[in-house]
């Protein structure tokens, strides 16, 4: 890895990634501070209003009188999902595709650093920037609670809940890496890998619709976020998301090597 | 110093390269000529270790430029044909962080060149013209002082001043060791500042001499203003050219004799010599109907 590209793309992206904070920051502000057990009731009874259908896609199935529960089911069915995966569709592409496509990567390719450095350094800007944009929103989300409703947050839970759901993005990012660098033109880079992710995020919604359904869990890894898993076994947690991080990582590498051994026409 | 071996790359087009067989010694400075998709770029992208090659190989000081592309770039310059940046930087940001990444620590030659060409590196990259950016792709390939240059087309965009600026820095470069392989379709330039060219056509070397016996195959070309317009000098049987109104030019190669006598026949009121350029030799390899 080379620390000057490293911060050079820290840098260059800082705008995109602030943008991203901030929308789901607004997202986990706004749901911490709506937390109230009784009106909690209230929104439940709101939500029974609306068509089933749409209540199950978006995830809001249960809302209940708990803080953890009450978070998952407001945050980790649909905005933790959707924002982070457009930022990673987004980032990582230009770390390589575009870079790629429109030949400027020739000039860190002659620089005295290894294509495996390059790619390495671009891999980890993208793993770096998902960490953040999990992990503020993380901490934000405790302090608030703590201030506003000491106590009510489960936080072993909660943090457990963000692990599985911080190794689930990074398997995305891996593999939208390896899309970016598959594919040297830049539009069919981001065309793909959008397809991809949509394709995981709708599927994901299409399984909460009903049990019927719930055979579909397979068809997307997103599914691997199950709160009420989460929430009940410790084990799952350690076991699905440890493994999920590990298979993210060799993803990365694979797309390494394959960056790697690739014929670049720049 | 730079081998290029049975190198072949081709394309699912058809395109590329067949069986590129040249070296450039050290200290040499190569011309490569080929008009746009020729393949110079696709020779160049080999010698980088960009480009995976169907055969052959290209080695710098014996080492496989392919696989220790990180050492070999240790010692090499390189000027895009198609130059792109990161936009969002200044000039100067652009260069810091090159620097950076080669570990460059001296920046006396990098302000040299700044001066020289008039570069101001406090402009963002995107609001640069087409010339500027030329300008810090040179300063961007010269400024760690590597012993190797690969410069594709490097004064495109560049004009008739700095054009000569950048000549006179080869020239010095040249003075100080450098190896330099220089693409390009600008044929002038060539001839200015190289001591070999190759000539590339479809992807086949077509020629690889020295300047001088380059030139020396030439034809001399005379352009002859006659008192008026007269055509019956185009059925003559010296290869001639009509210009405009009273003006032609006429291509001699070793028969100044029949050039003489034929040139009897008319009123002839100015005869001027053509330099000759290495357009005229590349017209010999890309077929010309005057010089065939």
């Amino acid at each position: 890895m080379n620390k000057h590209l490293l911060i050079y793309n820290l840098k260059s992206n800082i705008m995109m990634f602030l943008s991203f904070l901030s929308i789901t920051l607004m997202y986990s502000i706004l749901a911490t501070a709506m937390f109230n057990p009784e009106t909690s009731e209230l929104l439940q009874q709101f939500v029974d209003v609306l068509p089933q259908t749409v209540v199950q896609m978006m995830g809001f199935t249960d809302f209940g009188s708990e803080l953890t529960g009450y978070l998952a089911t407001y945050l980790y069915g649909f905005v933790f999902f959707i924002f982070p995966m457009i930022f990673i569709v987004m980032l990582g592409n230009k770390l390589i595709a575009k870079q790629v496509d429109d030949s400027s990567m020739a000039y860190l390719l002659t620089t005295p650093n290894s294509r495996v450095k390059i790619a390495t350094t671009q891999a980890f800007t993208l793993f770096i920037n998902l960490f953040f944009l999990i992990a503020i929103n993380v901490i934000i989300i405790i302090i608030i609670s703590e201030i506003a409703f000491k106590g009510h947050l489960m936080i072993g839970n909660f943090i457990g809940l963000n692990f599985v759901l911080f190794a689930v993005l990074t398997t995305v990012s891996a593999l939208v890496y390896l899309i970016s660098i598959l594919n040297s033109d830049y539009g069919k880079a981001i065309g793909l890998s959008s397809a991809f992710v949509g394709y995981l995020f709708i599927m994901n919604m299409i399984t909460k619709l009903g049990n019927k359904l719930n055979i579909l869990r397979f068809s997307t890894f997103l599914s691997l976020v199950d709160t009420d898993k989460i929430f009940s076994s410790t084990s799952y947690t350690l076991l699905t998301g440890s493994i999920t991080l590990v298979v993210g990582i060799l993803i990365y590498c694979l797309s390494i090597l394959i960056f790697n051994k690739k014929s670049l026409t720049i | 110093m730079i081998d290029i071996i049975n190198l072949t790359q081709t394309y699912k087009s058809g395109k590329g390269v067949f069986n590129l067989n040249f070296s450039i010694k050290k200290g040499e400075v190569f011309g490569y000529l080929g008009p746009n998709g020729a393949g110079k770029t696709t020779t160049i992208r080999n010698i980088l270790g960009f480009t995976n090659a169907s055969s052959g190989e290209v080695l710098i000081n014996g080492i496989n430029s392919r696989i220790n592309t990180e050492e070999i770039n240790k010692s090499i310059g390189f000027l895009p044909g198609e130059i792109a940046f990161y936009n969002s930087l200044r000039g100067k940001e652009f260069l810091d962080l090159l620097a950076k990444l080669r570990n460059l620590n001296d920046f006396t030659f990098r302000e040299r060149l700044e001066e020289r060409f008039k570069l101001d590196t406090n402009i963002y990259i995107k609001k640069m013209s087409k010339g500027t950016k030329q300008k810090l792709a040179i300063v961007a390939a010269f400024m760690h002082d590597p012993e190797i240059l690969i410069l594709d087309e490097p004064t495109s965009g560049l004009d008739p001043l700095m054009q000569n600026i950048f000549l006179d820095l080869i020239k010095e470069e040249k003075l100080r060791g450098k190896t330099i392989l220089l693409s390009s379709h600008i044929f002038e330039e060539v001839e200015k500042v190289c001591d070999r060219a190759g000539i590339i056509k479809n992807g086949h070397l077509v020629a690889l001499e020295d300047i001088l016996s380059l030139k020396q195959q030439t034809a001399d070309i005379f352009e002859v203003t006659l008192e008026k317009e007269n055509n019956l000098i185009l059925q003559t049987s010296l290869k001639i050219n009509h210009v405009k109104d009273n003006i032609y030019q006429v291509w001699v190669k070793h028969n100044y004799e029949l050039f003489f006598n034929e040139l009897q026949k008319f009123k002839v009121i100015k005869i001027t010599s053509i330099k000759r350029s290495i357009e005229d030799i590349f017209m010999k390899y890309y077929g010309d109907e005057h010089n065939e």
